[in-house]
């Protein structure tokens, strides 16, 4: 094959020209970090980084999620408790009403006002309140979902968080299933408990002194009920912290792959741009050396 | 004897002189495009049959040394160049609307919009929480606005190109006109040329170098006729045909996707180059693309839209769905999420969707408008049941949801441009190859040019010496007389 000059520098800028152009993409990876610049680097990684980026994002709103509803169970849990405290207190109240004996009619008046504050105390811990939310409500979007004599004017629906463990995690307990009333099937508390102030006010002489009795019984039903509320806020609890857990790793893992997938490979790159650089710098050495030498050169 | 010797002695002279005036322009010429280098053919004259002494040397002729096979290969592929250059510069300009994967591109948009809509279902009555969602919407809806403008832009900056809008070349197609034109003229002038006597390789030069530049743009194939003039062809359409030349002109246009190039008389060109890859990119391209931006905005809007009809906000005002539920509820309902522009109250879905999807004004206006609660909340009753929220935020997750595909378009353009560019490298390759074919065969080697130079100069000498010889035997007779 002749070689004529055309040939020569054709070649050359050609090579110089794709040798430019392998060395830019380093460059521009090294720089960024990133070994995706545009979709076309590589479509498949690209799309891979963008369905990682999802579940990452996807796996941070859970860990969100999952301590919001921490902060909700927190408190249902801290109200269920000192509710249950309160109730111990009651029913101590009521065994001593029923074993005092008649003889001290002011003993009974004050066990009365006793339970008539702890009451006024329980209506109080029912109205909780996580932010402007009641916890005690369900979704019913009250202020106050019991009235100064325990009317519940909440639902039986339970407020849930979706924490990414399938369905979302009821986080409350809806007031009638933690105080009764409504369709739960056991009666009010706060009208068990108007029964007893009612009952110890009337005293051992009165006939209706006779209502302690039952009332006890309702009120350890009541009791019953607030227990397994708390129980089911402890079970969500523990739900809700293997979520967070889990969302956790997810999220770890998924950095860990979005990282080889769309990182520079920083050693492997440098390594590939300085034997890139040294081919482009031969090649210009040997077009510096080439170009230049013709016959003419040498007639003098 | 010496009269003769002389005569020979001056023949020499002559074609050595030929082959230094060769020598010369080829060393000119040596990185002109398209010069074809010139070669002097020389023969010796027949000896006279009376003494059987050679009468010397004659110049038979001076030529190209052109090869039409190459030429024919390198046109073909630069035409083929032409069209891989422009196909992966629309590409990459259509691929630069998608600045995926980023942190600000569209995908994060939407994960960001997902994960306020799962944060307002732990907390449906917080006004902030609804502000956040609503805004998320309003700027990926003007995400979608802006990509589908910038595809648009992409395809007003082609069609300029093509026609020569605002363009001091005067586009694509003018600088076809003019280089057909060009052709016509120059086959006349050869044909005369030929006819007349003359040397035309310097318009056979300039003949190529138009018809290469129009290979590139429009993708043509030649044949050269026995007077000399070239034919040239392109998409089915004869362009030259001697001194007949078409002219090109633009028909239909870039909104429609049927913008072409056809004859004054009306024929539809099938370009090829340059121009058939930028008609590709305008009609078919650049509008796919847009249309599948679009089904992104469509299932965006039509699912949360039916989210929210079938939903009932945190105040309790009822979407348009549940609203008929009992009791029915008599207030203004629910708007729409998202409409088709921000003078519409409706969304209807459609391939240009994207270009003006917009966020509800009156949402805009008033974020607690937003569907929360589950569509059998009591309507007028104020709830922070987070069904319909929940539901929201799972379709950042649902299979064929908007994120995957907008996930999916992204990896189609990815993919195309990568082709793109691919085939560019290889049209280089080929090019690079049949130019240094071409090159080989036609382009001028300096060294080769120096040596015929030298080697003529020397037999000029020598010759000058034979000159000299014989006027000295000639004096020395003549002194002798």
């Amino acid at each position: 094959m002749r070689v004529t000059d055309m040939t020569l520098a054709d070649q050359l800028t050609g090579d110089l020209a794709s040798q430019q152009a392998t060395i830019t993409n380093l460059d521009a990876e090294l720089s960024t970090g990133q070994a995706l610049q545009k979709p076309s680097d590589d479509p498949v990684a690209v799309a891979d980084t963008m369905s990682y980026n999802r579940q990452i994002a996807k796996a941070a709103s859970q860990q969100s999620n999952a301590s919001a509803a921490q902060s909700w169970l927190g408190l249902g849990n801290q109200t269920a408790n000192q509710i249950i405290d309160t109730l111990q207190s009651v029913r101590t109240t009521v065994l001593q009403g029923l074993n005092t004996g008649g003889d001290n009619a002011q003993s009974y008046s004050s066990m009365a006002e006793q339970v008539q504050g702890e009451m006024t105390q329980l209506v109080g811990l029912a109205n909780t309140q996580y932010g402007s939310n009641p916890i005690f409500a369900g979704t019913a979007g009250v202020s106050q979902p019991f009235s100064s004599t325990g009317v519940y004017s909440g639902n039986s629906q339970a407020f849930s968080v979706d924490v990414g463990s399938g369905a979302p995690v009821a986080v409350t307990v809806p007031g009638d299933q933690m105080f009764g009333g409504g369709t739960s099937g056991v009666q009010s508390l706060f009208t068990t408990l108007q029964n007893i102030v009612t009952h110890l006010q009337a005293g051992p002489g009165s006939t209706s002194y006779a209502g302690l009795e039952s009332d006890l019984n309702d009120l350890d039903g009541n009791m019953s009920q607030a227990e397994n509320a708390a129980t089911t806020l402890g079970e969500a609890t523990q739900q809700v912290s293997a979520a967070s857990t889990a969302a956790q790793n997810t999220s770890t893992q998924l950095e860990k792959t979005l990282a080889t997938t769309e990182s520079a490979d920083v050693p492997t790159v440098t390594a590939a741009l300085q034997s890139d650089l040294t081919t482009y710098q031969a090649a210009l050495y040997a077009v510096s050396q080439t170009v230049p030498e013709t016959l003419a050169q040498f007639l003098k | 004897m010496s009269d003769l010797s002389l005569q020979i002695a001056a023949s020499g002279i002559e074609a050595d002189e030929a082959q230094l005036d060769t020598a010369a322009p080829n060393l000119s010429n040596v990185s002109t495009p398209g010069y074809a280098r010139e070669v002097v053919n020389l023969a010796d004259t027949t000896p006279s049959a009376a003494s059987g002494v050679g009468q010397g040397v004659s110049v038979s002729s001076v030529t190209q040394d052109s090869s039409a096979l190459y030429e024919q290969l390198d046109l073909v592929s630069q035409g083929q160049l032409g069209s891989a250059n422009e196909a992966a510069s629309v590409q990459n300009l259509a691929q630069d609307a998608f600045p995926e994967p980023s942190s600000t591109g569209l995908s994060s948009q939407l994960s960001q919009m997902w994960t306020d809509m799962s944060t307002l279902a732990t907390q449906p009555s917080s006004s902030a929480a609804q502000e956040a969602v609503v805004q998320d919407a309003n700027q990926v809806s003007q995400t979608l606005n802006g990509t589908y403008t910038q595809l648009s832009d992409v395809a007003q900056q082609l069609s300029d190109d093509f026609e020569g809008q605002g363009s001091s070349t005067g586009g694509y197609l003018a600088q076809a006109n003019q280089l057909i034109n060009q052709v016509a003229a120059l086959n006349g002038d050869i044909v005369a040329g030929k006819n007349g006597g003359t040397n035309v390789d310097s318009l056979f030069d300039q003949r190529r170098q138009a018809v290469d530049q129009l290979g590139t743009l429009l993708g043509v194939r030649t044949t050269t006729e026995a007077d000399g003039s070239m034919t040239v062809m392109s998409g089915g359409i004869q362009l030259v045909n001697a001194t007949n030349a078409v002219t090109l002109q633009a028909t239909g246009s870039a909104s429609a996707g049927d913008l072409a190039v056809e004859t004054t008389t009306g024929d539809v060109l099938r370009a090829g180059g340059q121009i058939g890859a930028l008609l590709t990119g305008v009609n078919t391209t650049i509008p796919n693309y847009q249309s599948r931006l679009s089904t992104v905005a469509d299932s965006l809007a039509q699912s949360l839209n039916t989210l929210q009809a079938n939903g009932v906000s945190a105040a309790g005002v009822p979407g348009a769905s549940s609203a008929s539920a009992s009791p029915p509820y008599a207030g203004p309902l629910l708007p729409s999420i998202f409409v088709n522009n921000s003078s519409s109250t409706t969304y209807t879905p459609g391939s240009g969707s994207a270009e003006s999807i917009a966020v509800n004004p009156s949402l805009l206006a008033n974020a607690s408008l937003i569907a929360t609660a589950s569509g059998s909340s009591t309507a007028g009753t104020a709830t922070i049941d987070p069904s319909t929220a929940q539901a929201m935020a799972a379709l950042g997750q649902a299979s064929g949801g908007p994120d995957d595909l907008y996930q999916s378009l992204v990896g189609l353009v990815g993919s195309q441009t990568q082709a793109a560019s691919n085939e560019q490298i290889s049209a280089q390759a080929l090019t690079d190859s049949t130019s240094a074919e071409l090159s080989s065969v036609e382009g001028v080697d300096t060294n080769q040019e120096t040596v015929n130079m030298l080697s003529a100069q020397q037999a000029y000498q020598a010759v000058a010496a034979v000159v000299n010889s014989s006027t000295t035997a000639l004096n020395a007779l003549l002194q002798a007389v």
